[in-house]
C-alpha cells in the first residue's frame, strides 16, 4: 500500500470500507484482460456487500477469462474529502486502479434515492456526467437493477441499461465489446447500436421522446428500424442450472447481511398491488431442494459463515419449504449453523415452523400487515386477515417472545382516517393478545412497535397511475395515528419521513426531464439521500426550482389511464391490461387469488421459465 | 501432534493494518470453520468458538508476530493445521508456526516495532528526559509522560526500531512515537513480542 493511500486511510472513520484485500476477492492479470468492468454500488460498502445480485454478477462476469470485474462503492463523506484533497480519483477495490480507465462502468440501481450518488461517483471518477459528453475513449456506463425498469430520470447519464436479470445479458455485452474491439470496428455509437439489438438492452439515446404541451409524453420513437420498439426484460429460464457462487468475498468489517444468502426462488405468487418487486421478478421460478442443499453446503464450506438466510420475496411460498428445511437441518444443527427465514408471511407463521427454525435469536419478531383494516388490506391485495395476525402473535408470545414489530403503510389508495385508526386498534389487540397468554412470563411486558412508511406509487404496479398523497395529507395521517396511540401502554410508533418518500415518488415515476433536477441537486451537494443526515428537502425543492420542474407533476398527479407512461418503453412481461384490472378491483376492495390458486393472466408466463407456477400457454 | 491447547503465531500486514481487533476476531471465526479446524466451542445457549488473542494490534500497524490461542476437540498435526489455516486465511495473514503453548500471555511486557518512513527523520524528540503527550485511555484523554514506557530505541537510515511497554497496565501505542517524531504516516511494523527483560522473545 502506498503512502498516500495509507495516510488517507488513517484519517477516515472506517478504513475497512476501502482497503479491499478480502478473502475471496478475484484478482487477475491486467495484461491478459480484454474488458475491465467496474461494478459500482452507489451506497456504502456495508450495504453494497450485502447485495446478492452484485455477488452473482461479479461471479458470472469473472467467469469470463478475459474479463475482470471489480467492485466500487460510494465513498463516505470523510473519504470523499480525502480523495478530493489528494487528487485521488474513484478507484476499484481489487486493483485500486481509477475506474475512468476501465472499459465499462456498471451501476446497480436498487433505489431511487441513490441517483445523486451515481452522479457524484461519476464526478469522482473524473467522467463527464452526461452520456452525450462521453466519447469513444470513455468507459461505457451501464445501469441495471430494479430502478432500470423506469430509468428515464437518469437516462441522460447512462449509455445503456440492462433490463431484467443480468446473469446472461452482461457477459453477452462484454463479448460483443471484445469482438468489436478485436475486429477494430469499435466506436461507441456502433457498439451501442449493436447492443440495442440484443434482447434486454435499452439504449436511451436511440429513442426519441416527444412531449405534449402539458408535459406528458406523446411518444417514444426508435432512431433505427432494426432496434425494438419496446425492450423486453431478460429472465433466467432455469434457476437450477443458473450460476450461483461457490465462494464469496468475506468482508472484514460488519456488513448489513453478513451471512450466506441462499436464493431459493425468483418472483412472487402474491401480487400485492403496491409491490413492484412482486411483479418485475415474475414469473416465479424455483430451485429444487437438492440443488439448494448442495449450494448451501458448498458455501458453508468455502466461507465458514455460521448463518444461512433463505432469501426470496416471500420464503413461506416456496412450494417445497418443508423438504428444504428438513434437508438443511439434517446437517446445519450439528454444524451449529443458524438458519433464518426472513420475509415470513403472517399466515404461514406456525408453531411447527418456529420450532424448526430460529427465525430470530433476539426477543422480537416482525410482521407486515401493511394496512390497518380488512377493507384496505383487501384493496391492496395483501390477503392477510386479523385472525392470521393474532394467531401468529399468539404463537410468538407462547414461544417466549415479548416484542412484535408491525409494518404498515400510510397514504395507500382509497385510505381513510378509519384505516389509520385501524392501525392503532390492531396494535392494541396484539397487546391484549399478550396478556391473554396464561403462561406468559410474570413481570414481563410486551412491546408492540408500529412502523409506518409512506406509500410510494411505483411503476409496474396496479397503483402506478396513483398520485401520492400530498405532504400535508401524509403528515395529517401521521399526526392522527400519533394521537390514536398516545397514552396507550406498550405501543411504540415510528414513522418515515414523508419528504423523503415524496422525492422517492418523483423519481420512481419520473421522465427524462428530471435529469436536469438531478444535475441541479448534485451541483447543490446532494448525495446519500437515503441517509437522514444527508437528506435535505429544501435543497431538493431548490433543485426542482432551478430546473424549472414541479415535483407534484411526478409525485402527486394522478396519471391518465391512457397516458403514455415513462416506463412504457419497457416490457416487464406483465401487461398493462392486468394492472388496469387489478387497479379496478382495488377500488372495489376485491382480492385476487395468488398464482398457485388461480392464474390471473398477468402475462409473465410468455417469458417461459422452469418450475414456475404458471400454466404454460 | 497438537492435542488440545494450540498457539499460532501469525502475520497481519498490508490492508489488514486497517482491520480492527474486533473485526479480526470475527474474521478468525469464519477462517476456523472454512479451514475445518476442530476448534472447541464455548458451552451455553449460543456456543461460539473460543479464541484468545495476545496483545491486540492497533489500527494502522502491521505485524509479523501475532499470537492466537485456542483449543482443539481432537488432535491435529502441526503441519496440517498450518496448511489448512493458510489456505483459509486472506493472503495478507499467514500462520508461521503452531505449537502447544507454555508461556502465558500475561508474561508479555514489551513489544518491538519498526517505524519506517520514506524520508529521513530526526529522533531528537526521543532524547528528552520526559515526553509529555496527550494519551487516550478508557477514562478519556489526559497528558502523561511516555518516556518511561519507551524501553529502548535504535535508528538506522529511515527506520527506528523501538521497544515499547506492552503490559496491560501500561501499553504504549507505537503511533504516539510516530506522531512525536512528526512522521504520522510512517509504516509501523510489530517485529517482536518480549518478556519482562525486554530482550527475550515471547513464545
Amino acid at each position: 500500500m502506498d503512502k498516500s493511500m495509507r495516510s488517507i486511510l488513517k484519517r477516515v472513520l472506517k478504513p475497512g470500507r476501502y482497503t479491499g484485500g478480502e478473502y475471496g476477492q478475484i484478482l487477475k492479470n491486467k495484461a491478459d484482460m480484454a474488458c475491465r468492468v467496474a461494478f459500482c454500488f452507489p451506497d456504502t460498502y456495508e450495504i453494497g456487500m450485502s447485495n446478492l445480485g452484485v455477488r452473482l454478477l461479479y461471479g458470472v462476469l469473472n467467469r469470463e477469462p478475459d474479463v475482470w470485474c471489480e467492485r466500487v462503492y460510494a465513498p463516505w463523506d470523510d473519504m470523499e474529502a480525502q480523495m478530493r484533497e489528494h487528487g485521488i480519483p474513484l478507484f476499484a477495490h481489487e486493483s485500486r486502479d481509477p475506474i475512468a480507465d476501465f472499459d465499462m462502468v456498471a451501476f446497480t440501481l436498487q433505489y431511487e434515492l441513490c441517483y445523486t450518488n451515481v452522479l457524484n461517483m461519476l464526478e469522482l471518477a473524473g467522467l463527464p456526467l452526461l452520456a452525450s459528453e462521453r466519447n469513444d475513449s470513455h468507459p461505457i456506463v451501464v445501469g441495471g437493477g430494479p430502478c432500470a425498469y423506469n430509468a428515464e430520470p437518469i437516462a441522460d447519464f447512462f449509455d445503456v441499461f440492462s433490463i431484467g436479470e443480468g446473469e446472461e445479458a452482461l457477459p453477452e455485452m462484454t463479448r460483443l465489446y471484445i469482438r468489436m474491439k478485436a475486429e477494430g470496428r469499435y466506436t461507441k455509437a456502433d457498439f451501442l447500436h449493436e447492443l440495442a439489438k440484443i434482447p434486454g438492452f435499452y439504449v436511451p439515446s436511440l429513442y426519441e421522446v416527444s412531449y405534449h404541451e402539458d408535459g406528458t409524453i406523446a411518444s417514444y420513437t426508435p432512431k433505427y428500424d432494426d432496434i425494438p420498439v419496446k425492450i423486453v426484460k431478460r429472465i433466467i429460464k432455469d434457476m437450477n442450472t443458473s450460476y450461483f457462487p461457490d465462494k464469496l468475498i468475506m468482508p472484514y468489517i460488519e456488513t448489513v447481511h453478513d451471512r450466506i444468502m441462499l436464493e431459493v426462488y425468483r418472483g412472487c405468487i402474491r401480487g400485492c398491488r403496491f409491490c413492484q418487486a412482486g411483479i418485475i421478478f415474475r414469473p416465479v421460478r424455483e430451485k429444487t431442494p437438492e440443488v439448494l442443499d448442495a449450494q448451501a453446503k458448498c458455501l458453508y464450506e468455502s466461507t465458514g459463515y455460521d448463518e444461512i438466510s433463505l432469501s426470496s420475496l416471500s420464503i413461506s411460498d416456496y412450494s417445497e419449504l418443508p423438504e428444504l428445511t428438513d434437508r438443511l437441518l439434517s446437517w446445519t444443527n450439528d454444524a451449529k449453523i443458524n438458519l433464518s427465514l426472513p420475509s415470513l408471511r403472517i399466515d404461514s407463521f406456525t408453531k411447527e415452523l418456529m420450532d424448526k427454525i430460529s427465525t430470530v435469536r433476539t426477543g422480537g419478531i416482525t410482521f407486515a400487515p401493511e394496512a390497518g383494516t380488512q377493507r384496505l388490506r383487501d384493496a391492496i391485495n395483501k390477503n392477510v386477515c386479523e385472525e392470521d395476525l393474532m394467531r401468529a402473535c399468539r404463537t410468538a408470545f407462547e414461544a417466549g417472545k415479548t416484542s412484535v414489530k408491525l409494518y404498515f403503510m400510510n397514504g395507500l389508495p382509497t385510505e381513510t382516517m378509519a384505516d389509520i385508526e385501524g392501525i392503532a386498534d390492531l396494535a392494541g389487540k396484539v397487546n391484549e393478545e399478550f396478556y391473554r397468554n396464561p403462561n406468559r412470563m410474570k413481570g414481563k411486558a410486551p412491546t408492540v412497535t408500529i412502523s409506518v412508511a409512506c406509500f410510494v406509487p411505483k411503476p409496474f404496479t396496479a397503483f402506478q397511475w396513483y398520485g401520492q398523497d400530498s405532504l400535508e395529507d401524509l403528515k395529517r395521517k401521521q399526526d392522527h395515528l400519533l394521537a390514536c396511540v398516545k397514552g396507550k401502554k406498550h405501543i411504540r410508533y415510528n414513522w418515515h419521513d414523508a419528504e423523503v418518500s415524496r422525492i422517492e415518488a418523483v423519481f420512481a415515476r419520473g421522465d427524462r426531464k428530471l435529469s436536469r433536477a438531478l444535475i441541479e441537486a448534485h451541483r447543490l451537494g446532494q448525495k446519500f439521500d437515503g441517509w437522514d443526515e444527508h437528506f435535505s428537502y429544501t435543497t431538493w425543492l431548490q433543485a426542482f426550482a432551478n430546473a424549472n420542474l414541479d415535483p407534484a407533476f411526478y409525485a402527486n398527479r394522478h396519471f391518465g389511464l391512457d397516458e403514455v407512461l415513462p416506463w412504457d418503453i419497457i416490457d416487464c412481461g406483465v401487461t398493462k391490461d392486468f394492472f388496469l384490472r387489478e387497479r379496478d378491483k382495488a377500488y372495489h376492495a376485491q382480492t385476487t387469488p395468488n398464482c398457485r390458486e388461480h392464474c390471473s393472466g398477468c402475462g409473465a408466463n410468455k417469458l417461459g421459465g422452469e418450475r414456475s407456477c404458471c400454466p404454460q400457454r | 501432534m497438537l492435542s488440545s491447547a494450540v498457539r499460532v503465531r501469525f502475520t497481519k500486514v498490508g490492508s489488514l493494518q486497517f482491520i480492527s481487533h474486533l473485526d479480526l476476531n470475527r474474521t478468525m471465526k469464519t477462517v476456523m470453520i472454512r479451514a475445518g479446524i476442530p476448534i472447541k466451542y464455548s458451552e451455553g445457549f449460543n456456543p461460539h468458538p473460543k479464541m484468545v488473542f495476545a496483545l491486540p494490534l492497533s489500527v494502522g500497524a502491521e505485524s509479523v508476530t501475532e499470537f492466537l490461542d485456542f483449543k482443539l476437540d481432537r488432535p491435529m498435526a502441526e503441519e496440517e493445521l498450518i496448511e489448512r489455516l493458510n489456505r483459509a486465511l486472506p493472503p495478507e495473514m499467514r500462520v508461521l508456526e503452531a505449537y502447544t503453548p507454555t508461556a502465558k500471555f500475561t508474561e508479555i511486557h514489551y513489544a518491538e516495532y519498526r517505524i519506517e518512513d520514506e524520508e529521513d527523520f530526526s529522533i531528537a524528540p526521543l532524547m528528552q528526559d520526559s515526553i509529555m503527550m496527550m494519551k487516550r485511555s478508557k477514562s478519556g484523554e489526559k497528558e502523561c509522560d511516555i518516556k518511561p514506557l519507551i524501553f529502548s530505541f535504535q535508528k538506522e537510515e529511515n527506520a527506528l526500531t523501538c521497544v515499547l511497554s506492552a503490559s496491560p497496565s501500561a501499553y504504549l501505542n507505537p503511533e504516539y512515537v510516530a506522531k512525536l517524531l512528526g512522521i504520522p504516516d510512517a509504516t509501523i511494523l510489530r517485529t517482536r513480542v518480549l518478556l519482562a527483560d525486554g530482550k527475550t522473545s515471547f513464545r
